[in-house]
């Protein structure tokens, strides 16, 4: 039978990973705006 | 000259009489599950997409056993245990549906196609104008996928059979096939089929869980659509490949499904018309087959598992955990905002898009008819559908190291 502590040590790391990941994801979005917010008037959107 | 057996002739009901009476009776609670969850589709109590096909194919597949070669009883719809190739190949030609279980759901193909089409219906803008909140509630509702997971093991699974168990908790039903068979092949049926019925059913506990945690006059909040930035194309657009060439990066394993969701929020942000047609028509066949494979699953064999009690047990308890968890970071939202966020958009970032955007419209609109919540609820429902991919794709690359 598998450790349950081991089990916790999983979802920590889990979640660490997790927030982690989500960070990424909260600054790519703000780069992609800023991305395309610094192009707009030069280039015709389609 | 010798006569038939008078059975013979009724192979479907002699097999009761070659069943253990347990296994009988199962087999006709089945029969009426089936028709039940049909009749609750019709009326659309419970997602009608997915229980029309699963409960019209549970009802058929109990009610058409017989017995096949070498005296064992089965039916000619799929058989899922199957594996070594000369059976495979008869199984192949004789079972209708086992072409398809083989070569689209048991190698995740119809978990991609399924996930494609979401990405192809699913709106981004409030995701993309308000990226912190969205992903603030979509992690408080996975508090199932995770708090499941140590429960499991202490229920008796292995890590990877737990975190396969956990991802129920995700609430999305692509990344609970796609896990499952990644980390515990042997359980992928069972889970792939309570997965799928319990999200059939949150649609109808959900609101119970709300009324219960939500007071009425936080639910009565109003939230002003006009309020949502208005986003780009382009930045959706823009978004879609770089979210997806960097998830990819960071987990290769769970490419295949951030590959097709990112994909089909591509094909809705580039506007070109052919491929949303196509995906939409897409998204209605995989649904359907998808239902259909499930229910003809769900035969009396796969059901009398023994661990498939505690699987039940587990699935409803990892979707109730991300509920609650849903609901405590919506009432914090709530809190720090001066009470202007609606908590009932915490409910939403549990990820069964659209089902729980619909869910938090619907138990606002039961507090004040005038309010519309739908297009917030979307940011953290989108939201949920990345963080449980996210944790899909940690789960598949961490669990197997320990």
């Amino acid at each position: 039978m598998e450790d349950v502590g081991t089990a916790f040590r999983i979802v920590f790391l889990t979640s660490l990973l997790g927030i982690v990941n989500c960070a990424f994801i909260y600054v790519v979005i703000f780069l992609v705006r800023w991305f395309t917010s610094s192009r707009k008037g030069g280039v015709e959107e389609t | 000259m010798n006569f038939p057996n008078i059975w013979d002739f009724f192979p479907g009901l002699h097999s009761f009489a070659l069943m253990e009476p347990s296994h009988a009776i199962i087999r006709i609670l089945l029969v009426f599950l089936g028709v039940f969850l049909v009749y609750m589709g019709y009326k659309e109590k419970l997602d009608p997409l997915l229980m029309l096909p699963l409960g019209f194919t549970m009802a058929l597949v109990n009610a058409a056993i017989l017995i096949m070669g070498e005296g064992q009883l089965g039916n000619l719809f799929v058989d899922p245990m199957v594996s070594e190739p000369d059976k495979l190949l008869d199984a192949l030609q004789i079972n209708f549906l086992q072409p398809f279980y083989n070569f689209t759901f048991a190698n995740g193909l119809i978990a991609c196609l399924v996930f494609l089409g979401i990405g192809a219906i699913t709106d981004l803008d409030f995701f993309i104008a308000r990226p912190f909140l969205s992903l603030f509630l979509a992690i408080g509702a996975e508090l199932g996928t995770l708090l499941t997971l140590p429960l499991a093991v202490a229920l008796g699974f292995d890590f990877k059979e737990a975190a396969s168990i956990a991802i129920v908790g995700g609430a999305d039903g692509p990344m609970v096939l796609f896990t499952s068979l990644i980390l515990a092949k042997h359980l992928f049926v069972p889970i792939a089929v309570i997965a799928y019925v319990y999200l059939g059913v949150c649609y109808a506990v959900y609101p119970y869980l709300i009324k219960l945690m939500i007071p009425k006059k936080l639910r009565a909040i109003h939230m002003d659509p006009s309020e949502i930035r208005n986003v780009p194309s382009s930045e959706k657009f823009a978004f879609a490949i770089v979210a997806g060439v960097i998830l990819c990066l960071i987990f290769p394993v769970a490419a295949p499904l951030f590959a097709c969701f990112f994909f089909g929020v591509a094909v809705k942000e580039s506007n070109i018309a052919r491929f949303r047609e196509f995906l939409d028509i897409l998204l209605s066949g995989a649904t359907l087959f998808l239902g259909f494979t499930l229910g003809a699953l769900l035969s009396v064999t796969v059901v009398m598992d023994h661990r498939v009690f505690l699987i039940l047990i587990l699935g409803m308890v990892a979707l109730l955990l991300s509920g609650i968890g849903g609901i405590i970071a919506g009432l914090i939202a709530c809190k720090l905002s001066g009470g202007k966020i609606n908590p009932l958009i915490g409910i939403a970032a549990v990820s069964c898009v659209p089902t729980t955007a619909k869910v938090a419209q619907h138990c606002a609109m039961e507090a004040d008819e005038t309010i519309m919540i739908l297009p917030h609820a979307m940011g953290p429902c989108v939201a949920g559908v990345i963080t449980t991919a996210i944790l899909c794709g940690i789960y598949v690359t961490l669990v197997p190291l320990f």
